[in-house]
């Protein structure tokens, strides 16, 4: 798409190029009227170097983002792009030989789509110090991914080119060393198969370390390995003897690494496959696009740049408003000079290259310094991103969801040499398109009309035209209207409602039309808000479309109310200041010409209304934000304020006492837990099994909706009834959704660590594979009450009695939180409260009065980093004004002239200029304020009850209101200053 | 060049009014005439200049110069008759202002291919030939209002058109300027024997032309030649 309008715009270009070399007196013409007024000129290119710096700006958002989530995946894979194997699922032995797969490999050189292949042998292990590979203690042995393979091939797999790794060497990485206390010499123990771990009279094999190698230095060979994760890599032959492979040769994979570097390969990676299915006719081999699946997880998982998007999106709308504007003023200017020209005999095209060359070299000019003026706004706004989410992402929990802090992977600002080209070509194309349509609309004038200075009218044909073009429309908003109401959908239904409410006012007699579509503006602004509390608009689920649909109805009302009765407010401006002393005349002068000026002025008005609007909008989610976490951060540790996490079971009693100990700590309460998985359609699903004694029946808050015919009257009793009964058990509706009272739910140990983020996330993610091996026995519990789903709760699973528990699992791999309260305590002494339970160990100590300032203040600085990149559209607006201002001093030096003529003091001349600035930038502020106001809320109002707060940072966007209108003033005073330094003796004869 | 004016008819539309600003007006142009029209402000004789020009099209008539049925023909093809044939002098001179004199004139040389060397040197010597020697190389700014006028008549004359077309030329000039503009206009017209059509409220103005048709509401009124009623 974006490469056909380049072409597009390289096509036009080179036309114009052509064009202006056979038309020189009309390229003098274009080049003299660039340099004719300096002022304008500069303005112009100022305003459509912010729109390209804009555009540019996002793309190099966007792609740090993407490069950043890109290394990720890099990170773990390397090189490798794809894997081949056996697949098993159709009942084939795990193990191949290389000559199997030897035609395979061929055909892919041969083609050149690979430079480099690598046949491993890999399974998981667990490897320990010698006596330790059979415990099932997370210190003491470790679960690794074991690979063998031809070192002197790995060596040189891919782009790799490297000698310092012994090709009979036994190596592990990093992490791994760190865990286990392992340095190089040392000797481990390998159990690989687990069916071993209890057959303690068979001997393990032992292995000693050659050297320890940097934790990515070996890709990820199957699963998407996560950071840190442990690895082992032996010679392939040594691999054999330990696992007791008798066959020569024999692997159980290929790694391939596609032809370039590791971004550029992935582009091969539907090649590949293509070239193995063909080849794969006997269905034995399957094929895992590694890299290829891991990048489009991320592709569609990306927000970040799609929001930033969204964002520039409505400054760029400013933007082009500005430009349109611009280009619309300048044709209209040199009409007079181009109606000449016509009547001398120039034909209709030769005119309008006119204003396309001069318009060409503005946005040539604009664009190319926008593009490094948008490299330096991105930059300074990546940098404060980074800094906020390194800050915050290490001291929340779920920081790490929003941005997972990973060792060597720096988040760095980085921009796609054709994000470049494309902010170029867009910043370019933008100007030239509108130049392109005002030209055009400049070459059909009427030769008289343009002399004589009269403006035209549209045609009663082009009227009826596009009157009848509105009436389809109408007739659309009908259809539409119609099919929500009898399918059931709101948003097609409200597309419906807002057509006809914009579009059919516009059809009547032009007497009607004003009050007309005034009052089925308010209308509509009035049933927007209102659709929240009709139930046919809140049985789906709402879709972004109809949020956005709705905003923008808010806004669009807004401007329409304002924009049809820019007469009927200046009458009320007269009535309310006419009497002041001097300041009717002023008046009269100052809003009497944006008033009749419909066109420009709308657009002027637009233009400060939609950056406000989003300004409005972003300001007032962080501030409902808090409140939000304010009210909600009793659900984060089940009802306890704060709660010391992940402790072994020989920690709990030394904790337990230093609370006990500590002044203001109360109703400390430990909570027993283990790992479980659960069987669902969808696949195996990971959870905590919570096991509850007397303590924690007592100390508990939970909230339990139960089930009543077991004869019990209150949410107490319920947990005495779930102790005295075992294989009964109460479950986080965040974790089961779907889940109904007396339903049975079987768990199955799951003798695995869970990560942070599994324990902390609410729930709701489904696993597609688990290790069997890693999976035990399991327990049928019948449902007999839930939470009630809460999204802030960050404690989330299965209740169970500690009875039901030890009868069937046995307690080796219980862990423990405890939870307690602290009354009031401010930052400080919850500081000295962390410190003092950190003095023996680290432990995970988290205060729910930190994570809800955190994230508040998470929230905050997020969005006004956001905003901040809006406030560089407020320049689109500022310019827009300024050079609607000059225009007007131009426009108007006759009449000044005039009016000092008949008693019109510089002071007043002055003042009125000052007036008509504060008249269209004061209602577009207004506008985008009031309208952005009512679309929060709106949005507010669809949400839970939990979410649903609302306020307003009434100082934050007044202030905002406040300095940019006074910068607009200000830009906007020199014209105003040379206005009233205007010379009516001169000014009254001004010809040119 | 003749031209031939047959029932030309022009209403403006104004809302709902219609204005009937030129009413079944017909005439001849001789060649090498000097033809006043002449009549209060508001009668038409704009719009009947403007008609016959080309530049405006009326609901109905005739317009033919020369045997050419001028609005029969396309946009395009009247533009380039324009610019081959005729040549125009406006109230406000309508000069270009970022380009000075001679470049303004040259404007109409360059529509009709003329090498950029010959129309430099055709430029100058009309120039030259109106006065103007001396500021070929003057801004519009820079000139005064018959300053201003004479360049529009250098660039009105420089491709040899057979009509030129004045609308109110001496209106923005004051009494003095205005008798020299109308001297050269003469001056010019016995020497390269061009039609001259001259749209004036100004009575004294009438003087200087061979012939003098008074208009009215649309109409014509009168034929007068040499100052003589017929
Ligand atoms: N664009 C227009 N729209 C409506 N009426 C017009 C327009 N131009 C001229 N007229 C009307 O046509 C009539 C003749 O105008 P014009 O030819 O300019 O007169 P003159 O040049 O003799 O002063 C006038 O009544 C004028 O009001
Ligand atoms: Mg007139």
């Amino acid at each position: 798409m974006i490469f056909i309008i380049s072409v597009l715009i390289l096509i036009f270009v080179i036309f114009l190029i052509i064009k202006m070399l056979l038309n020189r007196l009309i390229l003098t013409i274009s080049v003299r009227n660039m340099f004719r007024r300096i002022t304008d000129t500069v303005l112009i290119i100022l305003g459509s170097l912010f729109g390209t710096a804009l555009i540019t700006g996002s793309f190099a958002i966007n792609d740090s983002f993407q490069k950043y989530l890109f290394s990720q995946v890099t990170y773990s894979l390397g090189e490798v792009d794809e894997m081949v194997q056996v697949d098993e699922e159709r009942g084939n032995v795990k193990y191949f030989t290389f000559d199997e797969v030897k035609d395979f490999i061929d055909q892919l050189e041969s083609e050149k789509l690979i430079d480099g292949y690598l046949p491993v042998l890999n399974s998981n292990i667990s490897v320990g110090l010698p006596g330790n590979a059979r415990s099932l203690d997370g210190g003491l042995s470790k679960n690794v991914e074991f690979v063998g393979s031809d070192i002197s091939l790995f060596n040189k797999f891919g782009n790799e080119d490297r000698d310092d790794i012994d090709t009979d060497g036994v190596y592990i990485n990093q992490s791994l060393a760190d865990s286990l206390n392992l340095s190089v010499g040392d000797k481990i123990e390998l159990l690989v198969d687990p069916v071993q771990r209890t057959l303690f009279w068979v001997e393990l094999p032992q292995l000693e370390i050659t050297g320890i190698l940097g934790n990515n230095a070996l890709p990820s060979m199957g699963e998407f390995r996560g950071f840190n994760s442990s690895f082992l890599l032996v010679p392939d032959d040594v691999y054999r003897k330990i696992v007791g492979l008798m066959i020569e040769n024999s692997f159980s994979g290929i790694v391939l690494s596609n032809t370039g570097d590791e971004l550029e390969g992935n582009d091969l990676s539907e090649e590949v496959e293509s070239t193995f299915l063909d080849w794969n006719t006997g269905n034995k081999f399957k094929i895992d696009m590694l890299k290829y699946d891991a990048y489009a997880s991320i592709d569609a998982s990306e927000y970040t740049g799609i929001f930033f998007m969204a964002l520039s999106s409505f400054s760029i709308i400013a933007g082009i408003l500005l430009l349109i504007n611009v280009y619309t003023m300048l044709g209209e200017e040199r009409r007079q000079e181009l109606g000449t020209l016509r009547a001398l005999g120039f034909t209709r095209n030769k005119i309008t290259y006119e204003i396309m060359f001069e318009g060409f070299f503005y946005s040539l000019i604009s664009s190319f310094i926008g593009v490094f003026v948008g490299f330096g706004i991105s930059k300074v706004i990546l940098n404060s991103v980074v800094d906020l989410y390194y800050d915050i992402s290490s001291n929340i929990p779920f920081g790490n969801f929003i941005f997972a802090n990973l060792p060597d992977i720096e988040f760095t600002f980085f921009i796609k040499p054709q994000s470049i080209f494309y902010g170029f070509i867009i910043g370019l194309s933008i100007p030239l398109i509108v130049i392109f349509f005002t030209g055009r609309k400049i070459a059909k004038m009427n030769i008289v009309f343009a002399l004589r200075g009269i403006s035209e009218k549209i045609g009663n044909e082009k009227r009826k035209i596009i009157k009848f073009f509105i009436f389809l429309m109408v007739v659309f908003g009908v259809i539409s209207l119609v099919n929500g109401l009898q399918n059931n959908n709101p948003a097609i239904f409200y597309l419906g409602v807002i057509l006809i409410g914009f579009l059919f006012p516009l059809l009547t007699p032009e007497k009607m039309m004003k009050p007309l579509i005034t009052i089925s503006s308010i209308l509509l602004i009035i049933f927007t808000l209102f659709t929240d509390s009709i139930t046919f608009f809140s049985q789906t689920e709402i879709s972004e479309l109809f949020i956005v649909l709705k905003g923008l109805t808010i806004l669009v009302s807004g401007g329409i109310i304002v924009i049809f009765n820019l007469k009927f407010i200046e009458m009320i401006l007269q009535k309310i200041f006419g009497k002041v002393k001097n300041a009717g005349p002023i008046l009269k002068v100052a809003i009497s010409f944006p008033a009749r000026n419909t066109g420009r002025t709308s657009l002027a008005i637009a233009m400060y209304a939609i950056v406000f609007f989003i300004i409005t909008i972003l300001s007032i989610i962080p501030a409902s934000q808090k409140l939000v976490i304010e009210k909600n951060k009793e659900f984060f540790f089940n009802g306890f304020a704060g709660g010391v996490f992940f402790l072994a079971t020989d920690e709990v009693e030394n904790l337990n006492i230093k609370l006990e100990n500590y002044k203001g700590v109360s109703e400390i309460t430990p909570l027993n837990y283990t790992n479980v998985v659960t069987y669902n359609p969808k696949g195996v699903k990971k959870s905590t099994v919570f096991f509850t004694d007397a303590q924690f029946e007592e100390g508990n808050k939970l909230n339990v909706i139960y089930d009543k015919s077991l004869g019990i009257s209150s949410d107490r009793e319920i947990w005495d009834y779930l102790e005295e009964n075992n294989n009964t058990c109460i479950v986080s509706k965040n974790s089961f959704p779907d889940i109904r009272l007396g339903q049975n739910l079987t768990i199955y140990e799951l003798k695995d660590d869970l990560s942070f983020i599994d324990i902390f996330s609410a729930g709701n993610i489904n696993y597609e594979t688990v290790d069997q091996k890693k999976i035990g026995k399991n327990l049928t519990l019948k449902v007999i009450g839930y939470i009630e789903e809460q999204e802030f709760s960050m404690i989330n699973g299965i209740y169970v009695s500690k009875n039901s528990i030890e009868e069937n699992f046995g307690k080796d791999f219980s862990k423990v939180h405890i939870l307690f309260d602290y009354g009031d305590m401010d930052v400080e002494e919850r500081g000295n409260l962390i410190s003092y339970l950190n003095e023996d160990s680290q432990n995970a100590v988290y205060l729910s009065d930190d994570i809800a300032d955190l994230t508040s203040n998470f929230f905050k600085g997020t969005i006004s980093i956001l905003n901040s990149f809006l406030y560089f559209g407020l320049f689109v607006g500022i310019i827009g004004i300024s050079i609607i201002m000059f225009k007007a001093l131009y426009e108007r030096t006759r009449l000044i002239g005039m009016l000092k003529a008949i008693g019109f003091t510089k002071k007043m001349v002055f003042y009125s200029f000052f007036l008509e600035t504060t008249f269209i930038v004061f209602l577009g502020i207004m506008i985008g304020i009031i309208t952005g106001s009512l679309t929060a809320y709106d949005f507010f109002l669809s949400f839970s009850d939990q979410m649903k707060e609302f306020a307003i940072p009434w100082v934050e966007i007044i202030l905002v209101g406040l300095v940019s209108y006074i910068i607009s003033v200000i830009s906007t005073s020199i014209p105003g200053y040379m206005a009233s330094k205007i010379n009516p003796a001169k000014a009254i004869k001004y010809f040119e | 060049m003749e031209i031939n004016v047959n029932k030309l008819t022009k209403d403006y539309c104004n809302g709902e009014v219609r204005i009937r600003a030129l009413n079944e007006v017909s005439f001849d142009v001789k060649h090498g005439e000097i033809l006043s029209i002449f009549g209060p402000s508001g009668c038409g004789k704009s719009t009947l200049l403007n008609c016959l020009s080309g530049i405006d099209t009326p609901n109905s008539g005739k317009v033919i110069i020369d045997g050419v049925d001028l609005h029969s023909l396309s946009d395009n093809d009247k533009t380039r008759f324009r610019a081959k044939n005729l040549g125009f002098i406006f109230q406000f001179y309508n000069l270009i202002p970022v380009l000075n004199a001679v470049e303004n004139v040259e404007l109409v040389l360059q529509i009709l291919r003329v090498s950029e060397k010959e129309a430099r040197e055709k430029s100058i010597e009309i120039l030259k030939i109106v006065g103007l020697g001396e500021k070929i190389n003057s801004y519009p700014s820079q000139l005064s209002g018959g300053e201003r006028q004479r360049v529009s008549i250098a660039r009105a004359l420089v491709h040899n058109p057979g009509i030129i077309f004045a609308d109110e030329p001496t209106g923005a000039l004051d009494t003095e300027t205005s008798i020299e503009i109308l001297n050269l206009i003469k001056k010019l017209n016995s020497t390269y024997n061009q039609s001259f059509i001259i749209v004036t409220h100004d009575k004294k103005i009438t003087g200087y032309s061979d012939r003098i048709i008074k208009m009215d509401s649309g109409k014509i009124v009168s034929f007068e030649e040499n100052g003589e009623e017929k």
